[in-house]
């Protein structure tokens, strides 16, 4: 069992770079945390683990964590994290970035990743909206809610970042919110030893930018929003179609097993090669 | 033309298309992976490598668009890979970003843009050289850049490899301007055997991993660094932030400095090593023609038949458009009376032989944006005007 | 190989700009490719081919613009081409009057009844139905005509032509590509044809 305490992942970190640029309150840390606690758990070799992230708060995480880390162009993670899984199979790749960066500058590169099931785990860091920015709506800002540039209310309808993962081809969907902190710990570690494309969706909160406009001004009033409108998928399974309009399923939302794309692509090279 | 020689002393003679050229030799450079998208002219490129990659050992991938093809490209340069993009107009206005993201990252890799008519859309199957100016400044903010113009597929096959070999020995992207005419025309070609292709590949960290170590730290003479290769026990970080040499993000004004201008210097430092031209009857020369590319041959032709009825007319082929070759200019513009610069496009490289010919000659231009070559005859028009 | 020295004692000197044109389909790239690489690679001449097609696969003129030089090809196009395929009505109106006066043209009558009547040197066969009668299949042609060009105007030899045939196309078809080959040799010997320039 993890401990609770933080000595267990610091030799994780690089802990000259911090103090982090999140506001005090932020769900960042409580998913970087988790991350962490799941490659100590897998005990994963550090030398081989590769973290890629975008562009946005959440993407700045990379510097922190003590592995290769590529803080990328806006969007872009996950191409980087295809060419470097291609070259490089053996290595753990996994996409640390934002809901804007995924979902909306990004999302070509998403559906398209889980589409070829490359092996490589995406985190999902959604604050549903862009905080880096000054609070801008995002393709996850709920229906109504607002953002400086939803300043009369969303009339936009979301994406369902883990409904999108699994109609695109991903292996293993996932989702859970900063207040199921532990339970996300074991989400990660499933994601990361799934072989295919994982999307592991974290809802967090963004009380500064976010809140503030929604009536969830603190992060006690964000994870608390977060304990009240998710419930695990299967006392989903089991709610009406006008109940589950109120709630986030959590938990593994799908897994399964297909073909993944290095592991094709590796069979062909393998028969093709030096046969010229 | 598949086939190899069986003797090796018989010399590979093939006829080849200039795509083709530029495919194999990056194959012969030790290119390994190759991201694309689909684009015309530029297709028979993808279309080689994806049959012949495999057979090397190497990766080929059709990624979902020309931003993540570029992207794809530089995560796997980052582990250490030879790694290559090729695209047309469109898609290389699309790759803008992460160019400037490879030249600031330091990240080795081959870009090629096979030249159409623009802007836009504007002629998928016919040549242009209009993207002189975008091969140089299309990504935002100041960075350096290396641009090679192949004119025959000799040519596309000996700059191909030279883009590499540029790209790995200065730790920067490298674009290879080819056009519709030169990557679509079948010629006759030599292949070199691999014992006489010259190959570089990038310096990898002299020491071992350490906490101490800083990826971004120049060397001296060549101020490049020694990056790790992701995946080697480094942990080192690679950020487009402006950053330090320790890899990690800065706004002190005088580190900013630092990188920019080592970024720079590291390329122009060693301009005369990059900038290769072809020069032809220049000696006793009262007009010069200066062109690149495909248009090249038609100002040789130009230069060829004007020998022959004793006009004194020379030729100047640049191979390499960026860092512009000005020193080839500073001493030419005092020995004749007048440069005619020859571009398929509105006027590019004309402005920049007028800015370091310094008025000391004429520079006269022949810009032809009409989606078809330059012509012998249209040159020599040109020239009567001139007189 | 003994056919190379002999090819290259006939080969005429000079440049030689040549259009193969016919309809999308009937293998008008391949044919200027062949020709282009038989005399590239089988004698010291260089050679530059250009295709041009329009975005359409089949149908639509398709053409090969092809040089052929003893020196250094500088331009590489066509400026006034001495030696034109024309394998469709099509392609010999959008060619035909481009070509030299005293310009070698073959001509492919299965296909084409109009003639520009301003040329001297004019090899008239109905290749394609000669194809389909004595090979079964309309798409050796093309192969028919470089037979006939070969045969005509000793730029590449039905030897070497036949070499490069080899390294181009699936074995099941390489026969028919060969024996058309021949029987545009023969033809051509048969009309005792003459080019004059």
């Amino acid at each position: 069992m993890q401990s609770n305490g933080l000595s267990e992942i610091k030799h994780l970190l690089r802990t000259h770079r911090l103090p982090h640029i999140w506001c005090p309150g932020c769900g960042n840390g409580i998913i970087t945390q988790a991350f962490l606690r799941a490659v100590r758990r897998l005990d994963l070799d550090p030398d081989k683990i590769c973290i890629v992230s975008g562009i946005g708060c959440s993407s700045r995480v990379v510097e922190y964590l003590d592995f290769d880390t590529v803080h990328t162009a806006h969007g872009r993670a996950i191409p980087f994290a295809t060419g470097i899984k291609i070259a490089r199979p053996e290595l753990n790749v996994v996409v640390l970035a934002g809901d804007g960066d995924i979902a909306a500058i990004g999302g070509n590169h998403f559906i398209h990743g889980a589409r070829r099931n490359i092996d490589i785990t995406v985190i999902i860091f959604n604050n549903s909206n862009y905080g880096m920015t000054g609070g801008q709506y995002s393709p996850l800002t709920l229906f109504g809610e607002k953002a400086t540039t939803a300043p009369y209310g969303m009339v936009e309808q979301p994406f369902d970042m883990c409904e999108l993962a699994r109609g695109a081809g991903a292996t293993f969907v996932a989702r859970s919110t900063t207040w199921h902190a532990k339970k996300l710990v074991d989400l990660i570690v499933q994601g990361v030893e799934h072989r295919g494309f994982s999307s592991i969706e974290v809802i967090t909160g963004c009380h500064v930018n976010y809140g503030k406009r929604n009536c969830r001004e603190t992060a006690v009033k964000m994870l608390q929003w977060q304990k009240e409108h998710s419930v695990p998928i299967e006392r989903f399974h089991s709610m009406t179609e006008e109940e589950r309009k109120k709630y986030f399923p959590v938990g593994i939302i799908h897994s399964e097993t297909r073909p993944e794309y290095t592991e094709e692509y590796a069979k062909i090279t393998r028969i093709k090669r030096d046969d010229r | 033309m598949n086939s190899a020689p069986k003797h090796p002393e018989q010399p590979d003679i093939r006829l080849m298309q200039g795509n083709r050229a530029c495919a194999e030799a990056a194959l012969a450079a030790g290119m390994r992976f190759f991201a694309g998208y689909p684009i015309t002219p530029s297709s028979e490129i993808a279309d080689f490598l994806a049959s012949a990659l495999p057979r090397h050992g190497g990766s080929f991938i059709q990624m979902e668009d020309e931003i993540a093809s570029m992207g794809a490209v530089l995560g796997a340069s980052l582990t250490g890979v030879k790694a290559m993009t090729a695209t047309s107009g469109p898609g290389f206005s699309l790759k803008q970003e992460l160019i400037g993201y490879a030249a600031l990252c330091e990240i080795p890799c081959v870009i090629v843009n096979v030249q159409r008519g623009g802007p836009s859309t504007g002629l998928p199957t016919s040549p242009a050289q209009s993207d002189v100016m975008q091969s140089k400044w299309g990504s935002h903010g100041d960075y350096p850049m290396v641009v090679l113009a192949p004119s025959s597929v000799k040519e596309t096959y000996e700059l191909t490899i030279q883009a590499f070999n540029f790209a790995e020995m200065l730790r920067t992207p490298v674009i290879l301007l080819s056009d519709e005419i030169t990557g679509h025309l079948y010629e006759k070609i030599t292949i070199p055997p691999p014992e006489a292709v010259p190959v570089i590949t990038r310096r990898s960290p002299r020491v071992a991993p350490n906490a101490s170590y800083k990826p971004y730290l120049p060397n001296e003479p060549d101020l490049v660094p020694d990056i790790p290769d992701i995946g080697t026990g480094f942990h080192f970080h690679t950020t487009g932030l402006i950053h330090t040499p320790d890899g990690f993000p800065t706004r002190e004004p005088e580190e900013v400095r630092a990188l920019i201008t080592r970024l720079h210097d590291k390329i122009n430092s060693r301009k005369h090593e990059i900038c290769l031209y072809e020069e032809r009857n220049t000696g006793d020369a009262e007009l010069i023609l200066c062109s690149f590319g495909a248009s090249s041959r038609s100002c040789f032709q130009v230069v060829e038949d004007a020998r022959k009825e004793g006009r004194k007319i020379g030729g100047i082929g640049l191979k390499t458009l960026w860092p512009f070759p000005d020193f080839i200019f500073h001493k030419l513009s005092s020995s004749v009376k007048a440069i005619l610069v020859c571009e398929m496009n509105c006027g590019h490289i004309i402005g920049e032989v007028e800015r370091v010919c310094e008025g000391r000659c004429r520079v006269e231009g022949l810009g032809k944006c009409t989606g078809t070559m330059i012509t012998p005859s249209e040159i020599e028009n040109a020239i009567k005007r001139i007189k | 190989m003994t056919d190379k020295n002999q090819a290259s004692s006939k080969v005429p000197e000079g440049r030689f700009e040549i259009v193969v044109s016919g309809s999308g389909g009937q293998g008008i790239i391949l044919g200027g490719k062949l020709l282009a690489e038989t005399a590239a690679v089988h004698s010291n001449r260089q050679a530059a081919m250009t295709p041009c097609y329009g975005p359409e696969v089949r149908g639509g003129v398709s053409t090969a613009e092809l040089i052929i030089d003893s020196a250094t090809i500088n331009y590489p196009k066509i400026i006034r081409p001495n030696v034109m395929i024309a394998m469709s009505q099509q392609a010999m109106d959008k060619y035909g009057q481009a070509l030299e006066s005293h310009g070698l043209v073959i001509v492919n009558t299965s296909l084409i009844d109009i003639v520009p009547d301003h040329f001297r040197n004019v090899f008239a066969a109905p290749l394609t139905s000669v194809a389909i009668k004595e090979l079964n299949t309309p798409v050796v042609a093309n192969m028919i005509a470089l037979g006939a060009l070969a045969a005509i105007s000793g730029l590449i030899s039905a030897e070497a032509l036949k070499h490069t045939i080899k390294k181009h196309v699936p074995a099941k078809v390489l026969d028919v590509d060969r024996q058309a080959v021949d029987k545009g040799v023969e033809l051509a010997r048969e009309s005792g044809f003459l080019w004059r320039l």
